[in-house]
């Protein structure tokens, strides 16, 4: 499989499904009522398409490593609290996984060194992969965990299951999880953009300002730059895990952008731009627990 | 790896290895401490060097004597360029500027004129946009076209105009019609270096170096066969230079330079220590600013997409090659003093020429972003 800047027609078919459907799910909710609304039954748009499948490999078929960043770019916009992705990359890469009907995730060792971080710990029905990698057999387990306050839209639980993860897996993961990051930073870029041209201030709108502007500017140029770093990743395994260290950190800093030119509205929890900020900050988190 | 898959079979093998036999030694080991002549004449070597080597305008389709290559071609070549250290033609302006703007603008003769020329590097190129009075404002500027028979006659003064007493042609802005309005009065004029009437002044940099020139236009003459476009269609025509001279190929050859002192820098900074770490991390975006041509170039299919990955080059390789200018000063090395001193006070003027980073915000915000004015 040669890594390339460009998705395959699958990879791009996909990507704009996801992000269709992702989209519909969200419909006009905003990012508070992303949390608050129970969005479990909108998990059958996602299987019905087959697109929870979509990583499965089948000899040369099945997607890229570069659909899969297409993919996680298109659905992490939405910051949507469904397991996805993490069953995307799990049936990617657990046969048994593979084999399940319903959403599967995993376990990686706690940023504090004890225990396990697992993502969508608490959704219904959910099954852990103990082991991801090529030929893993173990069977799927159930999952049991306390809630983890960090990322409410990756229902984060903190249990002792750590899954045990192949260096190659390992790498697609923490590609797929700054490509996510990289969604959510633009859903943190667009709202700071679109909340500049119709916030007023002195009679005018703020993203008059070339204050406000050039902050905005070098939010797209972060943004631009974080992209390009996960498709550099995608093309060179060993440069990786520096590519995607800059890639998370361009993420958060367009994060620290957007709560600044929203002011102090940007500030309060009610708005929800620290949703997909914290989005950021844990999927960071849990590539970086993977680092050897 | 490269960063782009090629889209024709080119011996990079061959390629790599020309460049490697070819770079001057000196360019590699004295570059700081070249005399203005010494720089000049390397530079202009290289581009005849390129030329006989078959590798001079790559992307320019064969029919205009480039080599036909396409720009995922162009990529790759400046990163064997990169890694070789090679140096920068001093043609740069007639092929990074010129030639697109005369393809984009330019009559059959103009094209059959010009481009063999700028192609082998007989013919140095320079750029008379600014003056005094219009820097980033570049739609006033005030140097006056006279119509007189057979031609125009130019008057006024241009300023921050590199490579002028190297140049044979100049792409010189100038007002044809001062009773129409704000950017439907200008025209684009290729003006013959060897017309009398200039007079150059080389200006000396903070750096020391002396790239730049002012000229002073005293009725110099320049025939109707060389306006590139029509007449009061100046600004389109500069809007096209300026485009070339904030994209790709201009990017990536800055990223040749650019790794040159990269590689110093990381030779500079101990390993283990704080400031290691800080150039680890520009060397990450030093090699960011390739990929993010890789990237663009890979959308240009996608016209929004293109825009989005290009809009930034400028602002992204300028202001890392000043970062890399202040780590060169902290890391406090002996051995490379001369030259961190002089690229720290040399690259103050990377986010000031072909549009201040100011200028290049403003368009992100307003042009990409819809931010309004």
């Amino acid at each position: 499989m040669t890594a390339s800047l460009r998705p395959t027609d699958l990879g791009a078919e996909a990507a704009v499904a996801v992000g269709d459907i992702a989209r519909r799910i969200a419909g006009t909710r905003t990012l508070p009522q992303v949390i608050e609304d129970d969005l479990s039954s909108q998990w059958t748009a996602l299987v019905t398409g087959g697109w929870d499948a979509v990583g499965i490999r089948d000899g040369e078929d099945g997607a890229t490593l570069t659909d899969l960043v297409a993919i996680a770019l298109a659905w992490g916009r939405q910051v949507l609290p469904l397991p996805f992705l993490s069953t995307v990359m799990t049936k990617r890469w657990s046969p048994p996984a593979a084999e399940y009907d319903g959403p599967t995730t995993l376990g990686v060792p706690h940023p504090s060194g004890q225990g396990a971080l697992v993502l969508f710990a608490d959704v219904p029905g959910v099954q852990l992969a103990p082991e991801l990698g090529q030929s893993c057999a173990l069977p799927l387990v159930a999952v049991s965990a306390e809630p983890d306050e960090l990322a409410p839209t990756l229902r984060l639980g903190r249990s002792q299951a750590i899954s045990r993860i192949s260096p190659e897996a390992g790498h697609e993961l923490c590609i797929v999880w700054a490509a996510e990051a990289v969604g959510a930073a633009r859903r943190l870029h667009e709202e700071a953009v679109a909340y500049a041209k119709i916030r007023e201030q002195f009679g005018k709108p703020i993203g008059t300002n070339q204050a406000v502007k050039h902050q905005l500017a070098d939010s797209h140029i972060l943004l631009e730059q974080a992209e390009t770093a996960v498709l550099w990743a995608c093309c060179e395994v060993a440069q990786a895990p520096r590519a995607l260290d800059f890639a998370f950190r361009a993420c958060r800093d367009i994060g620290g952008i957007s709560v600044q030119v929203h002011g102090g509205v940007g500030f309060t929890w009610e708005l929800g731009l620290h949703f997909p900020l914290r989005h950021v900050l844990a999927l960071s988190e849990l590539a970086t627990s993977l680092r050897p | 790896m490269t960063a782009l898959a090629p889209v024709q079979t080119v011996p990079w093998d061959e390629a790599a290895a020309w460049l490697v036999s070819h770079v001057p030694e000196r360019w590699k080991s004295h570059r700081a401490a070249l005399t203005v002549e010494e720089e000049t004449e390397i530079r202009r070597e290289w581009d005849r060097l390129l030329f006989e080597g078959g590798y001079s305008m790559l992307s320019l389709p064969r029919e205009y004597g480039g080599q036909g290559w396409g720009l995922a071609e162009e990529v790759t070549f400046h990163e064997l360029a990169a890694k070789a250290h090679a140096p920068d033609g001093l043609a740069r302006i007639g092929k990074i500027l010129a030639a697109p703007a005369l393809i984009a603008h330019g009559t059959d003769s103009q094209r059959e004129r010009f481009l063999p020329r700028i192609v082998s590097g007989q013919h140095v190129w320079c750029q008379g946009f600014s003056e005094p009075g219009s820097g980033s404002d570049l739609a006033s500027v005030q140097c006056a076209a006279r119509k007189v028979e057979g031609g125009w006659r130019i008057s006024g003064q241009k300023v921050w105009t590199s490579y002028a007493s190297d140049s044979h042609r100049c792409l010189l802005v100038g007002v044809t019609d001062p009773a129409a309005g704000r950017y439907r009065n200008l025209s684009l004029l290729l003006m013959d270096m060897a017309e009398s009437g200039i007079t150059i002044r080389t200006i000396r940099q903070i750096s020391g170096s002396m790239h730049f020139a002012e000229m002073f236009l005293d009725d110099v003459f320049v025939a109707d066969d060389d306006v590139l476009g029509e007449v009061g269609a100046g600004w389109q025509v500069a809007m096209t230079i300026l485009t070339a001279e904030r994209g790709g190929v201009e990017s990536i050859t800055r990223y040749v330079e650019m790794r040159g002192d990269m590689d110093k820098l990381l030779e500079c900074c101990t390993k283990g220590t704080p400031l290691a770490h800080s150039a680890d991390r520009l060397d990450v975006q030093v090699e960011l600013c390739r990929w993010q041509v890789a990237k663009a170039v890979s959308r240009e299919q996608d016209e929004a997409a293109f825009t989005r990955a290009a809009c930034l080059l400028k602002v992204q390789w300028s202001e890392l090659w000043q970062r890399l200018g202040e780590l060169g000063l902290e890391s406090g090395c002996r051995a490379h003093r001369d030259h961190w001193n002089y690229t720290y006070l040399e690259t103050r003027g990377v986010s000031i020429y072909s549009g201040t980073s100011e200028i290049q915000r403003n368009i992100i915000a307003e042009r990409v972003l819809g931010l309004p004015r």
